[in-house]
């Protein structure tokens, strides 16, 4: 997953932040599907981009919000899920 | 015959048949109608479907037959030289006043259980299986992990008790097992199914609470201990309690002492993994915060070296220096002598004079006052010597 790019400068300022606004909700859901893990590898990878020192204000800008918005998804994560619990009879192991 | 005559009134008199169900009777109101027996297979035949044992103590034996329907339910068939302990009744056959140990139940004692778990785990380590290097690391967040105990089971109530508390975002797969007694086969099959098996699990756990080391030997098993040291996930063992430890616990990529360890070892801690994201979580902040300050202040110094260039500077700098050289000039003017009252007194054509020497009678001179001249001619001349 990466962030949309938003190199879309030519188009007059409202459609940029309602393009933006988009790409947001675009990169929301994807961070819905993510397990805790991976949230977890993806804010990894955004701490170490973010320590590099000749990162563009776009690209901080990127993952600023990423960051936050996998931040928020792993407190939900933490906070709300219910542990999902099946019962599998042996006999239909191999039938799944 | 005289002694046979005498006491024929105080002694009983029986037939063969009689005296038989006599001891039969007595047998039975005189003797425990079940007890435990402790001995080894000193022979063991299986005739008929029955299994007939002799059993020994090395001192004394005695004969004792377990009935195939009692076989059934056992959990155990015992083999010449195991030692046994047995739950037991007396049959005493009254047509040949036979004496016979019934089988109710038959474990293995626990000399047998540690012999047992001696020989394969020498087999084992023989070939390989057993070997710390093998073990494999544990998934750090286990999406959905498969647990084989009995079901239900105290074991499972505290395995999954814990699960909640601890990581409730893994998948719990219940797969029941019987952890009871011989079922060794049953084991492999599920174990062997769960191999290709699409649940998408990235460990198991094989539990089975307390009980005495004999109730685990199916954790002794050879082909059980194969399965789980081929198995292509991780295993974790959590069978019996602390001090227990079986093959299966040998082969394991993790073991554990107690089915809720198994868990515990298994599942991240919620508590931790807060602690540690709530780090992240302000690390990452911290350096967004850094970033802006950064830039910030990088724009501002950027900002101050561009005024510093600007003309306007340079503009004023240069009036500040003539202002500076103007006001020089203007405190050494005699313009503000004239204001005082001092006067320049110059020939006609504006050359200064510097002595009574330089004028004569009768010349013009020009006397500048502040506020305007004057044109005098000279009267007379006074040299004073000094």
């Amino acid at each position: 997953m990466s962030f949309p790019d938003e190199s879309s400068k030519n188009l007059s300022s409202t459609s940029d932040k309602e393009n933006k606004n988009h790409n947001i909700e675009t990169l929301r859901k994807d961070i819905q599907k993510l397990n805790y893990e991976e949230s977890i590898s993806e804010l990894e990878t955004i701490l170490s981009n973010v320590q590099d020192e000749n990162i563009s204000l776009d690209k901080i800008q990127s993952n600023y919000i990423k960051g936050n918005l996998l931040l928020k998804h792993c407190e939900e994560l933490l906070e709300f899920v219910e542990q999902e619990i099946n019962e599998i009879n042996s006999e239909y192991l191999n039938i799944d | 015959m005289n002694h046979l005559n005498s006491s024929k009134e105080s002694l009983p008199t029986y037939s063969v048949n009689e005296l038989n169900k006599s001891i039969g009777l007595l047998l039975k109101r005189g003797f425990a109608p079940k007890f435990i027996l402790n001995g080894t297979v000193s022979k063991s035949q299986l005739k008929k479907g029955h299994l007939w044992l002799t059993l020994t103590d090395g001192k004394a034996s005695v004969d004792a037959v377990a009935w195939s329907s009692t076989i059934k339910s056992l959990k155990f068939l015992p083999n010449q030289d195991d030692g046994v302990v047995i739950v037991a009744k007396l049959n005493f056959w009254e047509s040949q006043a036979r004496i016979s140990v019934q089988v109710i139940d038959i474990r293995p004692a626990i000399s047998t259980v540690l012999k047992k778990f001696e020989i394969v785990k020498a087999k084992l380590l023989e070939e390989g299986l057993i070997d710390d290097s093998l073990r494999r690391k544990l998934p750090k967040y286990p999406n959905s992990i498969g647990i084989l105990t009995s079901v239900p089971s105290s074991a499972l109530a505290d395995i999954l008790r814990t699960a909640k508390e601890r990581w409730p975002l893994t998948k719990m797969n219940i797969i029941p097992i019987s952890v009871q007694g011989n079922h060794a086969n049953e084991l492999k099959v599920v174990l062997h199914k769960l191999r290709k098996n699409k649940l998408q699990l990235n460990a198991i756990v094989i539990a089975r609470g307390g009980g005495s080391r004999e109730d685990l030997m199916l954790f002794d098993s050879e082909i059980i201990a194969r399965e789980i040291a081929t198995f292509p996930i991780p295993v974790v063992t959590g069978i019996g309690h602390e001090d227990d430890l079986t093959v299966s616990d040998l082969v394991s990529d993790h073991r554990a002492a107690t089915p809720t360890a198994a868990i515990v070892d298994l599942l991240p801690s919620i508590d931790l993994e807060k602690n540690n994201f709530l780090q992240t979580k302000k690390i990452l902040i911290d350096y967004f915060k850094f970033y802006f300050k950064n830039q910030k202040n990088s724009l501002y110094t950027k900002k101050v070296l561009f005024k510093s260039q600007s003309p306007q500077i340079l503009l004023n700098s240069k009036k500040t220096k003539i202002k500076y050289i103007y006001q020089l000039l203007n405190a050494l003017s005699p313009g503000k002598l004239l204001k005082r009252g001092f006067a320049l007194i110059t020939d006609e054509a504006g050359n200064s004079i510097y002595s009574v020497k330089d004028i004569k009678k009768k010349d013009n001179l020009l006397i500048q006052l502040s506020d305007g001249n004057i044109t005098a001619k000279v009267d007379s001349t006074n040299y004073d010597k000094i």
